[in-house]
């Protein structure tokens, strides 16, 4: 069996991070269909790919795809995180309990899918390069570059998720009885939603979209002894299991070639995560009937 | 006031709030006096604002409530993501139990038996108990119920008016919002009426309610 160090440590470090990112988007919005998938931020990471690929083919940008896209992405969260943070209308921000924020978001991703596909006819016809690879994610071309930009921006979120960790047990127990115990709820779930966003976005740019990764691996976390009935491990140690997770995963996708072609990890979990959300809603539907 | 002049800590607040923007387009005018070992109702028409001026307080009780400790049971049932119960919330929150408080050792066994059951699989009456369980166990000068009635059963109404007498008797205040309860606004000494009056909501002590 082969085994690449650092192809490993990226695999990890995406299943760390979308782990991350899927509790946070699941405790913010107390809904467990949530997810960087089901909220749009996986469209959101794909339309900046898009952007990156059209300013390289138009412009001769040299830094290559991946820097580009995590350039254009950064400045786009940066907008986005002055505005939320700076935004204070209470109605406005009550969208975080409306269910159809679901579908506005997978509505999203699938337009955005829809526009990678024609620009990736487009492009092909017309003979340019085309990052049609990244639509499913994978890790064949990892590198030191990915390793550190996603191992140190996670790490920083990992220990900002340690000093807040009592929150989100509170948070778990609903908004009412967390500001109750002090918590800031709006602020905190606003910079809860950007972790999630960024972390999303950072991964996309450089591996392409995991979907439904943040959906599932929540889900199988908390089936698990100390995860089930404490919050406050899911947000900090689950993401080290879903690290590993995939990291093993893709040691099998690497190591077990499919008639001469590698399966990408992305393509897995896309197939998966998307039964799992029909078993989840359908789950659900029985629960509440 | 009976007990106040025996007690350790005398708490008696009158808080006076003249908002210019209590919700959008509403202005707020008023007097409210909390004494510690009272309860004082809120009541007022449907949608006037009692549970808005109770966020209101949680949200500005620094500058409000000097050096008090809040404590809200709100209407919303805890519905949280995982199978945690409330065995389990008071386990996690150990470390901010009020060691002077002596009434959850009282009250737990009005919930004892689903104690361990997961807080979203309990009925609307369960998980209203718990929360205020949950309330008792965190302790506080001042309590805020809204609607504290509600989903409770002839049974649990009457733990829940006893709850409210052994907060009393530990000078703790109680602020409650309650429209149902004949037997629970009967434990308040005092009682406020919200009503609007043009784009102004106005709170008045009210006699013989």
């Amino acid at each position: 069996m082969e085994i690449d160090l650092i192809r490993i440590l990226c695999a990890f470090f995406c299943g760390f991070g979308l782990t991350l990112s899927g509790s946070l988007c699941q405790l913010t919005t107390n809904n467990s269909l949530a997810s960087p998938s089901t909220l749009g931020m996986d469209g959101i990471g794909v339309g900046c790919l898009i952007l990156a690929q059209t300013f390289i083919t138009s412009f001769g940008f040299s830094w290559g795809i991946e820097l580009t896209s995590l350039g254009l992405f950064f400045f786009l969260f940066t907008i986005m995180a002055f505005f939320l943070l700076k935004m204070r209308s209470k109605r406005l921000w009550q969208f975080l309990n409306l269910k159809q924020i679901i579908l506005l978001g997978l509505a999203f991703n699938l337009m955005m899918g829809a526009i990678f596909s024609v620009l990736q006819f487009m492009f092909m016809a017309l003979n340019y390069d085309f990052p049609t690879s990244l639509w499913f994610g994978h890790f064949k071309h990892a590198g030191s570059t990915g390793l550190i930009v996603l191992g140190l921006s996670f790490s920083f979120i990992w220990i900002y998720c340690f000093r807040h960790s009592e929150k989100f047990n509170f948070i778990n127990l609903g908004v009412h009885m967390a500001q109750g115990m002090g918590v800031n709820v709006e602020r905190f779930q606003k910079i809860n939603l950007l972790l999630a966003l960024f972390i999303t976005g950072a991964i996309i740019s450089f591996f392409g979209v995991f979907s439904f990764l943040g959906l599932v691996l929540p889900h199988i976390l908390r089936s698990f002894g100390i995860f089930k009935i404490n919050m406050r491990n899911e947000i900090l140690w689950g993401p080290w299991i879903g690290g590993a997770v995939i990291a093993v995963v893709d040691l099998g996708c690497y190591n077990f070639i499919f008639y001469g072609a590698e399966l990408p990890v992305g393509m897995i979990s896309s197939v998966i995560g998307a039964l799992s959300l029909i078993l989840l809603s359908f789950k659900m539907n029985i629960v509440r009937g | 006031m009976a007990n106040g002049a025996q007690l350790i800590v005398n708490l008696h607040m009158e808080i006076s709030l003249s908002i210019s923007e209590f919700l959008p387009g509403w202005s707020f005018e008023g007097d409210i006096k909390i004494d510690a070992g009272n309860a004082i109702l809120i009541h007022g028409p449907n949608g006037v604002g009692k549970s808005s001026l109770l966020q209101y307080f949680k949200l500005n009780h620094k500058s409000l409530f000097t050096h008090r400790v809040l404590r809200f049971v709100d209407q919303p049932r805890l519905n949280p993501l995982n199978d945690i119960s409330l065995n389990d919330v008071i386990s996690q929150l150990s470390s901010r139990r009020d060691p002077t408080q002596k009434l959850f050792q009282e009250f737990y066994p009005i919930v004892e038996d689903y104690a361990s059951k997961p807080l979203k699989d309990l009925s609307g009456g369960q998980n209203q108990m718990c929360k205020i369980l949950i309330g008792i166990f965190l302790g506080g000068d001042i309590y805020f119920f809204d609607e504290p009635s509600q989903s409770l059963d002839d049974t649990n109404i009457k733990n829940f008016s006893c709850c409210l007498e052994g907060l009393k008797g530990a000078n703790k205040a109680c602020v409650i919002i309650e429209h149902q309860s004949g037997l629970i606004k009967s434990l308040c000494q005092k009682s406020y009426g919200m009503q609007r009056e043009g784009s102004i909501i106005k709170i008045k002590e009210s006699h013989g309610d």
